[in-house]
């Protein structure tokens, strides 16, 4: 029996933080430097407003911060206004960054979460790890089929990888990983007619609150489907149905690492400009939590 | 103009006229019949969970959750509201798509209309296009959407949100505003049919009602869309369905109401699951005490009803509901079918399993859908039959506003005792009312009934 959900969610839930490879770690490291500096970059942008004017309209209230802005909203809320911004600031590189980080949900829920859960920052790089591992296997095996019939860049990839980082702080179990990638899973949306529109942003950057809602309604009990990517009428059954073999999934898995086939972005860096934010995200893995890095990135934003 | 387009100057010349009488009947008694859902299912696990997340993630609650004695905040309210009235499978079907329209637009309705306090004619004339506009969705791309694997009352509950909450938040909406709503949401369908069988099937609704409220919400903004978001070569209906007849989607809009078609389960289960269920219950009382007396029941029926609805052994209410012969079955032992029939209890009890393990499907491919033939042989050689050629709650023979009424009161007094009466009137008078305070205050009226040991759920 194909248990391709079962295999990710338990990696996702128990692969120990320190078996994650050091060339790993750096290579998330790099990447997350680049993303974090992006959203500070773009954390003023229109679409970012836009975001945070409407969550500020519908819901008010303590909760998590934005890079780069002194706004804090509550956890469900908050990384789709982060993931815009730095998707938006990626935009407006040209052909620097004209496809936009990847992994920008991934990144936006696992900050956003890890603020909530006061995560040291060792275990928010070897989360960002796990759950970017998950959502590049996704995209190397599914990315072709999905954009053939029109579904936009990460639609299902980020929606997964921000449950499973979300889900690793968050202390879900496997069972309930399970739960969190069936919630987000049967999000998967965002077509690629919309890229380079307000909408085509907001839609990729909501995969980042729909996987840290997904996370943590399962943690409150919220149970789901026991084969939501492999199943009859699962993720990949209808949104991939000409690909027909999940293994290259979870072949390897935690022996293998895909993530170290992104790119390090050392082509975007130079052009990030964010050195107080990107400093931080160097020092992060030694750090007790997400305070440097958040208060690095206002002193980036107010000099900007 | 594209499609896009035409659905919202559409949408935004309905909204500018009354509704139609019998239009504004169907609208409010469909609000009646989900609100009804929703409260009758607010000890529900999956609605404690929703419940529970809300309060510890959200803020601001300004929306209150029937039946629950407690308020979340608009996008959560939203989640809720839309599971809550789905999560029992007892609340409408649009036979043609199976669409069950009102759990997003009510979810919508309550999210937008109370924080703004529109009057009770707002918000049925907003609950009733908002159901429209997911019915035309459905249509206009089934049934090879439903085919290919999506539960489609997810994939078109944020573009009836969406509207829902436009026209509330904006009485008079600019084409553009609902164009610019109709775009973003339909970025944001959810709903995979692997669901099913868990409480992410009802999350659904809600999640769209959500999305089409953040979708609303998002629309007054200085925010670009792609041209024909819907119609497109790469848009919301090439990329959702294999094939897709755009004519249905605006055809005579405003003139022809699929709104008109909606119907009210008689029962909390699988909709194809219902003359089956109408057969056993006409034949209670042959079988009534005397359940040993059972040889074989044979039930001829729909296809779909294998296909949908054919779980044998069910081990849980929820299992249940998707399995047509647990429905025969407790109609056999019980005479009579509601949220008490598909109780985890009730449903691994010693009698109807022992019923159950004597009835099967005999797949008609003659059958309508809405009819079955329920034959019960005797030990003693005699075999009763029940032929339904249509089911109760079907278009052919929909239920009575005295039906509607007592399946209203049986769901509400079970958790706000005493609240039937004043909300069935407080929704009978929305078409007058100025403000959303009288309904919240019936709402709001009476305790909620404390959870029962029935309804346990899972917790990490």
């Amino acid at each position: 029996m194909n248990l391709t959900t079962e295999r990710l969610a338990e990696f996702a839930a128990t692969w120990p933080f320190d078996a994650v490879p050091e060339p790993v770690i750096r290579r998330v490291t790099a990447r997350l430097a680049v993303t974090a500096g992006l959203a500070v970059m773009g954390c003023w942008d229109s679409p970012v407003d836009v975001a945070l004017n409407v969550a500020h309209s519908l819901t008010e209230g303590p909760g998590v911060a934005m890079l780069g802005r002194e706004d804090r909203l509550g956890l469900p809320d908050a990384p789709l206004a982060l993931a815009t911004s730095s998707l938006y600031a990626a935009s407006r590189l040209g052909d620097a960054g004209s496809a936009g980080p990847f992994d920008a949900a991934v990144v936006a829920a696992v900050l956003t979460t890890g603020q909530a859960t006061g995560a040291a920052g060792n275990e928010i790089l070897a989360a960002l790890a796990l759950a970017n591992e998950i959502a590049t296997r996704l995209e190397q095996a599914l990315a072709p089929e999905l954009r053939a019939s029109g579904w936009a860049s990460g639609c299902v990839s980020s929606r997964l990888g921000a449950a499973a980082g979300a889900g690793r702080l968050l202390g879900l179990d496997a069972p309930h990983m399970v739960w969190a990638f069936g919630i987000a899973a049967t999000q998967a949306a965002g077509f690629s007619a919309a890229d380079g529109t307000t909408v085509g942003f907001l839609s990729r950057a909501k995969a980042a609150s729909d996987g840290v809602e997904a996370a943590a309604m399962a943690s409150l009990g919220f149970h789901g489907s026991a084969l939501p990517i492999e199943g009859r009428r699962g993720l990949a059954a209808v949104l991939t149905p000409a690909v027909d073999d999940l293994t290259p999934l979870t072949d390897g898995l935690g022996e293998q690492w895909r993530v170290l086939d992104l790119s390090d972005m050392g082509d975007i860096r130079p052009h990030v400009t964010a050195p107080h934010t990107l400093a931080a995200v160097e020092h992060l893995a030694t750090a007790p939590d997400l305070k440097a890095l958040l208060e690095g990135s206002l002193v980036d934003a107010a000099s900007a | 103009m594209n499609i896009t387009q035409e659905l919202a100057h559409d949408i935004a010349r309905a909204a500018a006229r009354p509704l139609p009488a019998p239009v504004a009947l169907m609208a409010q008694q469909s609000f009646l019949n989900v609100l009804a859902t929703t409260i009758g299912a607010a000890a529900d696990p999956a609605v404690a969970a929703a419940v529970r997340y809300g309060q510890r993630y959200g803020t601001s609650p300004t929306v209150p959750i029937p039946g629950t004695g407690t308020s979340l905040d608009p996008l959560r309210a939203a989640t809720t509201l839309g599971l809550a009235a789905h999560v029992d499978d007892f609340d409408d079907t649009h036979l043609a798509t199976v669409i069950h329209p009102g759990a997003a637009a009510l979810a919508a309705t309550f999210a937008v209309g109370i924080p703004h306090r529109s009057t009770g004619e707002q918000m049925l004339r907003a609950f009733a296009l908002g159901c429209e506009v997911q019915l035309r969705a459905g249509v206009t791309m089934t049934p090879w959407h439903y085919d290919r694997g999506w539960h489609i009352t997810g994939t078109c509950a944020p573009l009836g949100a969406a509207v829902t909450a436009i026209l509330l938040a904006h009485p008079d909406p600019d084409p553009d505003l609902i164009e610019r709503a109709l775009a973003l949401a339909a970025s944001m369908s959810l709903g995979q049919r692997e669901a099913f069988g868990s409480m992410i099937k009802s999350y659904h609704p809600g999640k769209g009602a959500a999305n089409g409220v953040l979708a609303a919400s998002l629309a007054p903004y200085d925010v670009s869309i792609p041209p024909d978001a819907l119609g497109g070569r790469d848009g919301y209906f090439a990329v959702l369905s294999t094939h897709h007849v755009p004519a249905r989607l605006t055809s005579e809009f405003g003139q022809r109401w699929e709104l008109l078609d909606n119907t009210f389960k008689p029962y909390p289960c699988g909709i194809v699951c219902h003359p089956a269920i109408d057969a056993a219950i006409d034949l209670w009382p042959h079988v009534a005490g005397h359940l040993d007396v059972i040889a074989d029941v044979r039930v001829l029926c729909h296809p779909l009803v294998q296909e949908l609805t054919g779980n044998p052994h069910p081990r849980t209410g929820l299992q249940a509901k998707f399995s047509t012969i647990h429905g025969v079955a407790a109609g056999l032992v019980d005479g009579h079918v509601a949220l008490p029939q598909y109780t985890d209890a009730r449903v691994q009890a010693e009698d109807i399993d022992s019923v159950r393990s004597r009835v099967r499907l005999v797949v008609d491919p003659d059958r309508h859908r809405d009819s079955a033939r329920v034959e019960v042989d005797l030990v003693d050689g005699q075999t009763f039959t029940a032929d339904i050629p249509h089911a109760r709650g079907s278009i052919a023979r929909p239920l009575s506003t005295a039906e509607l009424h007592a399946k209203a009161r049986e769901l509400i007094d079970a958790r706000l005792p005493g609240a039937a009466e004043a909300i069935i009137a407080a929704v009978s008078a929305m078409p007058d009312a100025d403000s959303p305070d009288h309904l919240v205050a019936t709402i709001g009226a009476s305790s909620p009934a404390p959870i029962a040991n029935d309804r346990v759920g899972v917790e990490l």
